[in-house]
C-alpha cells in the first residue's frame, strides 16, 4: 500500500530526500563532534579544514546539478584520508630518525632527563600530604612528618611548622588554623596548580609531591639554554645537545637516556644506497622479491588455467563438485591456512616430511624455504586464477575458435594462437595486480617462514620480502627504527609503481595489436 | 617496620572512606558516592590482569572517590602505550613487564617513582632492581615469573641434580623426546639463557650494583662460547631441536612424549588439565659448572609521564599496589609469585608449584631492561638455532651473534 502510494506520488525522490537528510544530519553531527576537541585544542587550521570539507559535502548534495560530483566526492575524500595522507606521512617520517630512543620532542627529552635527576635525599623525611590555601589564598602543602608526626606548611618560601592542626587517624591534616584544607575533589580539580608549586627546603632540595604523600628530594639536573646542555651536579656529567642526531651527548660521546626526533634529511635513503651492510641484503631481497611475485603469478596462473580448461570441456562430468572443491582453499581464511602450512613443513614432526619420507629442513635452507613459501602460496592463490580463467574462457567468442578449426588449427596450436592471446587481453591487468599483490604479500611470508632462514649475523632472511624486511625494521624484536623502515617503504612504493606502470603500458600496446 | 607501613595504608584507606561517606547523604557503597567528583584514573592492562584489577580498584574508588577505568588491551599493549603517550593521550597507569622499562624510559613515556625505604624493603629485592633504569625506579612490581623444570613424575621419579642426569633420565624414560624446551627456527634466547648462564656466559657486564654495561657484551666470552658449543653438542645428539616451538613444547609433555619440560607457570594449566603427576624443580646446571639461572620476569605498574591525573596515579601505584590483598589476588589470577615478600610467603604456603618455581628462581637474574637488550634477542636466538641445527659451530655462532649485537648497540 505504502509502496504504491509512494510510487504514484512520484516519490522515489521523497524517500531519497529523507535518506539524504538523514545522511547529511549524520555528517553535521560528526562535524560538531569533531569540531569540539579542535576548538578545545585551539587547532584553527584543523577547524578551517573541517569546515571546508563539510561545506563541500553539503554543497554537493544540496543542489541538483553536478551528478558525477556526488559520486566522486566521498571516494575522493576517502582516497585522500586513507591512501594519500599515509603515503605523505610515510615520506615525511622517512626523513627523520623517529624510532626507539628518538620518540620525544626536544622539550620532552629535556623534561624526562631532568625529572630523572630528582632523588630522595639521604635519610630524607617523608610526609603525608594534604593541600590547602592560606587565608591570603596562597597554595600550601600541609605536611605531616611520618617519623615524628610534626606538622608543616610548605609554600614557595619554604617550610614552616604549624601548631594546632587536626589530624585524622592516619596522621594526615584535615584542618589547620588559618588554612582551608582541600577535599580530594578539590585536589583532583586543581592538581595542575599543585604541579607548579615548588617548595624549597634547602639550596637544591625541595618537597616533591607523589600521590598523597611527599618526600624531601634533591634535583641534581638542570637545563641551561645558553649552552644548550644539561648538567648533573651530583655526578658532574654535562650532556650537550646534538641537534643533528637528536641526542644529548657527553664530551666522551655517551648519550643520555632520552633523545628526540629530528630531521636527518636523506640519511635513511643514503643508508640503503651506500651502506654495504644494508645495500647487499636489499638487492638480494629485491631479486628474490621479484622471483617470488613472478613465480607465484606464474604457478597459480598455469595451474588455474589448466584446471579451468579441463572443467570447461563440454565432455567433462561432475564439474560442479570439482568446482566446489577447488574453491575451498580460496574460501578458507589464509591466516589460518598459512599457520597450518607452517606446521606441515616442520622438519621433525611435520606432515610433508612424514608423508614423503623426506628429511628436508624446510626452514633452514634458503632454497628449500623458498620452495616452501612458493608451494604454499601457489596452493592459496590458484583457485582465484581458476575462477577468473573459467569466467574468461566461457566469455571467449566461439567464432574465432571455429574459424581456426576450419583453417586446420587444433589442440595446442589453437590454444597457443587463439585462446591464450584472447584470454590474456582480459586477464593481463589481473595478472599485473596479482603480481603487485604478491610483491607485497606480507602474510604469506610473515606467517609461514617469517623470513627464515637467516644466515648468521644477517639482518635479512632468505625468504624476506622488502615489506617483511621493512616491517621488522620498524616493529621487530630489535629496537624500532620507523625512519629507516619508512625509507624502505618508499622504495617499495616506487618499485611497485614503476613495475605496474611499465606493465600497464605494455598491455595497452598489446591490445592495439589484437 | 614493613607491617607498620601496610597498616598505615590500610587505616588511611578506611579513614578516608569514612570521611568521603560523611560528605554524602547517600549509601556510602553506592556508585554515586564513589563518583563524588569528576576525576578519572585510567589503567591499561592485558587480558589476564584486567578482570582482577577491575575488582580491586573498587576499593580504591570507594576510599578515594576517584573513578578508575581499567581498559583491556590484548597483544599490542606495549606499543599501544608508547604511541598513545606520543600523541599526548593514553592512560595514567600501564601494567606490564619490567623489560619494557628501558624502552619506555628512553622514550620519555614513563615517570620515575620514589618508594620509601620501608616500601622497598617489603618488595623482593630483584623485583626492585628489575624496574630500575639508569639509577631510577620506574615501576612498582607485583608478580615474578621464571622458567623451571617441569617433570612427569611417573616417567622420571627423581629430580635431576645436573643437566647430564636429566639427559640420562630422559633417555631412560623411553619416551620419543628427552626434553622439550622452546627453541624454534629462530632460536629462543629466553629459554636458552639458563643453560647459557650455567656454562658461564653473560649478556652484558654487571657492575655489581645491577647496572649493566651495554658496551661489554659477553656472548662470545669464554663461557659464552662454551655455552654455544654445548648447544651444538646437544643439537647433534638430538636433545635440543629447532623444531621444538611454542606449538608443541607443552603438548608433547602433556601427551607423555617427554618426561621433562623447561617452561614457565603458564604451562601448568595444560599440565593440570591433563591430570599428569608432575613436580616443578630448579633447572639443573651442567656438571661442574655454575647453576642454571633463568631470567626473572617481573610484572608491575608504570605511571605515564603524561598522566592527566598524576596525583591519584602516584597514590595508586605507590600505596595501593603494595597491599598484600591486591598482590594475592593478582597472584591467584596469574599463578605467579607476588613481588611483595609478605604476600609471596602467604601465597606459596602449601602451593608446591609456586615453591618449585620459586626454587628455580633462586638464582634468577632479572631480564635486562636496558634498551640494548632489544638488540640481543634476535641475533642470540638465531645463533642458538644455527648451533643446534649444526649450521655453524658453536664458536662461530657465538662470535657472529656477539658481533651483530655490538654493531646494533653501537647503532
Amino acid at each position: 500500500m505504502l509502496d504504491q502510494r509512494a510510487r504514484t506520488a512520484g516519490s522515489t525522490t521523497a524517500a531519497g530526500l529523507i535518506v539524504k537528510i538523514a545522511v547529511l544530519a549524520v555528517v553535521a553531527a560528526l562535524a560538531v563532534w569533531a569540531a569540539l576537541p579542535l576548538i578545545a585544542a585551539e587547532a584553527w587550521w584543523g577547524l578551517a579544514l573541517e569546515a571546508v570539507i563539510v561545506a563541500i559535502v553539503f554543497y554537493t548534495y544540496l543542489q541538483s546539478r553536478t551528478i558525477p560530483l556526488k559520486y566522486l566526492v566521498p571516494g575522493t575524500f576517502l582516497l585522500i584520508a586513507f591512501q594519500i595522507l599515509p603515503v605523505i606521512m610515510t615520506v615525511g617520517t622517512s626523513f627523520s630518525n623517529y624510532g626507539d630512543g628518538h620518540r620525544a620532542s626536544k622539550e620532552g627529552a629535556i623534561e624526562s632527563i631532568v625529572a630523572a635527576g630528582v632523588q630522595q635525599t639521604d635519610g630524607g623525611t617523608t610526609y603525608l600530604l594534604a593541600v590547602g590555601e592560606s587565608a591570603s589564598g596562597e597554595l600550601t602543602l600541609l605536611l605531616t612528618d611520618q617519623a615524628d608526626g610534626s606538622t608543616w606548611a610548605g609554600t614557595e618560601e619554604g617550610l614552616t611548622e604549624i601548631e594546632g592542626a587536626t589530624l585524622d587517624a592516619t596522621g594526615r591534616i584535615t584542618a589547620a588554623p588559618d588554612y582551608t584544607v582541600w577535599t580530594l575533589a578539590d585536589l583532583n580539580e586543581r592538581q595542575a596548580e599543585l604541579a607548579e608549586l615548588a617548595v624549597p627546603t634547602g639550596e637544591d632540595t625541595g618537597i616533591k609531591v607523589q600521590g598523597l604523600s611527599a618526600f624531601e628530594g634533591r634535583s641534581t639536573r638542570s637545563y641551561d639554554e645558553a649552552c644548550d646542555c644539561i648538567t648533573d651536579s651530583a655526578t658532574g656529567t654535562v650532556w650537550y645537545a646534538d641537534d643533528e642526531t637528536g641526542t644529548f651527548l657527553t664530551e666522551d660521546g655517551d648519550a643520555a637516556l632520552v633523545g628526540w626526533r629530528v630531521n636527518i634529511g636523506l640519511d635513511n635513503y643514503l643508508d640503503v644506497v651506500t651502506d654495504p651492510d644494508i645495500r647487499g641484503p636489499f638487492l638480494g631481497i629485491f631479486a628474490w622479491n621479484i622471483m617470488f611475485a613472478a613465480g607465484s603469478v606464474l604457478f597459480t596462473f598455469v595451474i588455474g588455467l589448466g584446471t579451468a580448461m579441463a572443467l570447461n570441456k563440454p565432455s567433462m562430468r561432475g564439474t560442479k563438485i570439482y568446482r566446489t572443491l577447488m574453491i575451498l582453499p580460496y574460501a578458507m581464511p589464509s591466516f589460518a591456512m598459512l599457520l597450518v602450512w607452517a606446521q606441515m613443513f616442520n622438519r621433525d614432526f611435520g606432515l610433508i616430511n612424514d608423508l614423503f619420507n623426506l628429511d628436508v629442513n624446510w626452514f633452514g635452507g634458503t632454497w628449500s624455504a623458498r620452495a616452501m613459501v612458493l608451494i604454499a602460496n601457489t596452493w592459496l592463490g590458484w583457485p582465484y586464477m581458476f575462477l577468473i580463467c573459467l569466467g574468461a574462457l566461457q566469455a571467449l567468442p566461439s567464432d574465432s575458435l571455429e574459424a581456426a578449426k576450419i583453417d586446420g588449427a587444433t589442440g595446442v596450436t589453437a590454444f597457443r594462437k587463439i585462446t591464450l592471446p584472447l584470454l590474456l587481453i582480459s586477464l593481463t591487468p589481473l595478472l599485473i595486480s596479482s603480481f603487485a599483490f604478491n610483491f607485497n604479500n606480507f602474510n604469506a611470508i610473515e606467517l609461514l617462514s617469517a623470513g627464515n632462514p637467516f644466515m648468521a649475523g644477517d639482518a635479512a632472511g632468505g625468504t624476506d620480502l622488502l615489506i617483511t624486511y621493512a616491517f621488522r625494521q620498524a616493529f621487530g624484536t630489535t629496537s624500532a627504527d620507523y625512519g629507516f623502515a619508512s625509507a624502505v617503504s618508499v622504495f617499495i612504493f616506487l618499485i611497485v609503481a614503476t613495475i605496474s606502470a611499465v606493465m600497464f603500458r605494455t598491455t595497452r600496446n598489446q591490445e592495439d595489436v589484437y | 617496620m614493613r607491617r607498620r607501613t601496610l597498616g598505615i595504608t590500610a587505616v588511611s584507606a578506611a579513614a578516608l572512606g569514612a570521611a568521603a561517606a560523611c560528605g554524602s547523604d547517600e549509601d556510602p557503597t553506592s556508585e554515586e558516592t564513589t563518583q563524588s567528583f569528576s576525576g578519572e584514573l585510567v589503567i591499561w592492562a592485558d587480558e589476564t590482569r584486567t578482570p582482577v584489577l577491575k575488582e580491586f580498584v573498587k576499593d580504591f574508588e570507594s576510599t578515594v572517590g576517584v573513578k578508575v577505568t581499567v581498559e583491556e588491551h590484548v597483544d599490542t599493549l606495549r606499543p599501544d602505550f608508547l604511541t598513545a603517550v606520543e600523541q599526548g593521550q593514553g592512560p595514567d597507569i600501564v601494567v606490564g613487564a619490567h623489560d619494557w622499562a628501558g624502552q619506555y624510559a628512553s622514550a620519555g613515556a614513563i615517570a620515575p617513582i620514589t618508594l620509601t625505604d620501608d616500601q622497598k624493603a617489603a618488595l623482593n629485592e630483584t623485583a626492585v632492581k628489575a624496574f630500575t633504569v639508569d639509577g631510577n625506579l620506574y615501576g612498582v612490581a607485583y608478580a615474578l615469573e621464571n622458567l623451571g623444570l617441569i617433570r612427569n613424575t611417573a616417567l622420571a621419579p627423581e629430580a635431576p641434580a645436573t643437566f647430564e642426569e636429566l639427559i640420562s633420565a630422559g633417555q631412560a624414560a623411553g619416551t620419543d623426546e628427552v626434553l622439550t624446551m622452546e627453541v624454534g627456527v629462530d632460536g629462543n634466547a629466553y629459554s636458552a639463557y639458563p643453560l647459557f648462564s650455567s656454562m658461564g656466559g653473560y649478556l652484558f657486564k654487571d657492575d655489581g650494583a645491577g647496572n649493566l654495561d651495554p658496551s661489554d657484551v659477553g656472548v662470545d666470552s669464554p663461557g659464552g662460547i662454551a655455552a654455544f658449543e654445548k648447544f651444538a653438542e646437544l643439537g647433534a645428539d638430538g636433545i635440543l631441536k629447532t623444531t621444538y616451538d611454542a606449538s608443541n613444547v607443552i603438548p608433547f609433555f602433556v601427551e607423555g612424549k617427554t618426561a621433562f619440560m623447561i617452561s614457565g607457570p603458564w604451562a601448568l594449566t595444560d599440565v593440570q588439565g591433563a591430570g599428569l603427576e608432575y613436580e616443578v624443580t630448579a633447572i639443573p646446571g651442567f656438571e661442574g659448572q655454575n647453576p642454571a639461572s633463568p631470567f626473572l620476569g617481573v610484572q608491575g605498574f608504570y605511571i605515564s609521564s603524561g598522566a592527566k591525573n598524576a596525583v591519584f596515579a602516584q597514590e595508586f601505584v605507590t600505596n595501593y599496589v603494595l597491599t598484600e590483598d591486591l598482590q594475592l589476588k593478582l597472584a591467584e589470577a596469574g599463578g605467579r609469585l607476588p613481588a611483595l615478600t609478605a604476600a609471596a610467603e602467604a601465597f606459596s604456603e602449601g602451593n608446591t608449584d609456586i615453591q618449585g618455581f620459586a626454587a628455580a628462581g633462586e638464582n634468577a637474574v632479572p631480564m635486562p631492561n636496558i634498551p640494548a637488550m632489544d638488540s640481543v634477542w634476535e641475533p642470540f636466538g638465531r645463533a642458538q638455532a644455527d648451533a643446534v641445527d649444526g649450521a655453524s659451530t658453536g664458536e662461530e655462532a657465538a662470535t657472529t651473534a656477539a658481533q651483530t649485537i655490538r654493531d646494533a648497540v653501537a647503532g
